[in-house]
């Protein structure tokens, strides 16, 4: 998993992860969305346009940034969810709290 | 008909997988059976599936009433203090807790708004769900082709339960070596559950598997305690939580002394053959 994050205007960042979001590399997501809520970007974008997969775990970490980006008066959103993605969030009626966009752009409108 | 019964060695395995729908469950029906595998060096890991976490803005009031009985305040709340009974319950067995992100079912919106409903039919959707949770069981780190899974039997009918018995039988299905435990307590205060189970997947298991726990089953009932947020609610049906819990087991192993019960889940393959491993089986106990 590879994590690269753009800072945005204000306190906003993007953060593109390529690989596969699970137990392995879930704890290392978990500490980038930390980090980046922790230097001053609560507004977070996560764009998922090169993760093919995620498993339980994976979602975890993306509530726990979740938690983190509220806390600090922000918010997380997902971008470009893949098919795998989109199916896990509404099976696990996560995506009522993980919000989903087409595009980074859209993502980043309202914030 | 006289149970031979087993012991924990008929479980030979390399690795040994316990699967818990919620953070108390493996410990509850067949702890016993855990340490005595840790005690054989099979290095069990017990996987709490449903253990995952969601923002408290979205739980139902279901949620909040459950909440209120196990005397949390949120979600988080929960979550954290039932990891550290679990890590303390599992450890004390000699096993690893490993924890899943699912949501338990009163978290998951509206699908579960009640008790009929939770104990009831799962939703439809949720069969997307046993495939999702069977991938990730095999892609677990501690995953062995060649180890054994257990699953709850579903007696009491949880519909988190009920899901686990199915992501069972898929993977028996898939070749797996897989087995049922006996949910307790609910086994413990409803028998009549056990019999209405066990006619529901009739012929999706094989005979009965008495495993004999001897001394460990003190080291069940030291680590039942670990739940200390719990134990009040689930055993609120008695005032000697040892008492119940020594009673069941032993009246299960009879003449082999305390034990636990396990049933074989069968594969398609092993189904073709039900009606010769069944008679082999009567065969041998006669």
């Amino acid at each position: 998993m590879q994590v690269t994050v753009d800072i945005h205007a204000g306190a906003t960042a993007v953060l593109h992860l390529t690989g596969q979001l699970d137990a392995l590399s879930a704890p290392y997501v978990r500490n980038e969305l930390a980090n980046t809520v922790a230097g001053g970007h609560s507004r977070l974008v996560v764009d998922l346009a090169k993760v093919g997969f995620v498993d339980s775990s994976g979602l975890g970490s993306l509530i726990s940034g979740l938690k983190a980006a509220r806390v600090a008066g922000g918010d997380l959103r997902l971008a470009q969810p893949s098919t795998q993605v989109s199916t896990v969030l509404t099976l696990t009626m996560l995506e009522r709290v993980l919000r989903s966009y087409p595009t980074v752009a859209d993502a980043l409108v309202g914030y | 008909m006289r149970n031979r019964g087993s012991s924990a060695s008929s479980f030979a395995t390399a690795r040994a997988i316990f699967l818990s729908p919620h953070y108390d469950d493996v410990v509850l029906s067949c702890g016993g059976t855990v340490a005595l595998l840790a005690d054989q060096g099979c290095e069990p890991i017990v996987v709490t599936v449903f253990a995952g976490e969601v923002p408290d803005e979205i739980i139902t009031d279901f949620a909040k009433w459950k909440h209120s009985r196990w005397g949390v305040n949120s979600v988080e709340e929960n979550v954290t203090r039932r990891q550290e009974e679990d890590r303390d319950a599992v450890e004390a067995l000699g096993a690893r807790a490993h924890w899943l992100g699912y949501p338990d079912a009163i978290y998951r919106g509206d699908r579960y708004l009640s008790d009929p409903s939770l104990f009831g039919t799962p939703q439809a959707v949720e069969t997307g769900l046993v495939n999702l949770i069977a991938d990730e069981i095999r892609s677990l780190p501690e995953w062995d082709d060649h180890g054994t899974v257990f699953v709850p039997l579903a007696i009491g009918e949880h519909v988190d339960h009920q899901i686990m018995f199915a992501v069972g039988r898929l993977l028996a299905e898939r070749g797996v070596r897989v087995f049922a435990y006996e949910d307790c307590p609910y086994a413990i205060h409803t028998p009549a559950g056990v019999e209405r189970r066990l006619g529901e997947v009739a012929g999706e298991i094989g005979p009965p598997m008495p495993v004999a726990i001897g001394m460990m089953l003190e080291r069940r009932i030291e680590a039942i305690f670990a739940y200390r947020s719990q134990v009040p609610v689930i055993f609120r049906f008695t005032t000697d939580v040892p008492g119940v819990v020594s009673d069941f087991a032993r009246k299960i192993g009879g003449p082999l002394g305390p034990a636990e019960r396990f049933w074989p889940i069968l594969g398609e393959a092993a189904t073709t053959t039900i009606g010769a491993s069944v008679g082999d089986h009567t065969r041998q106990i006669a």
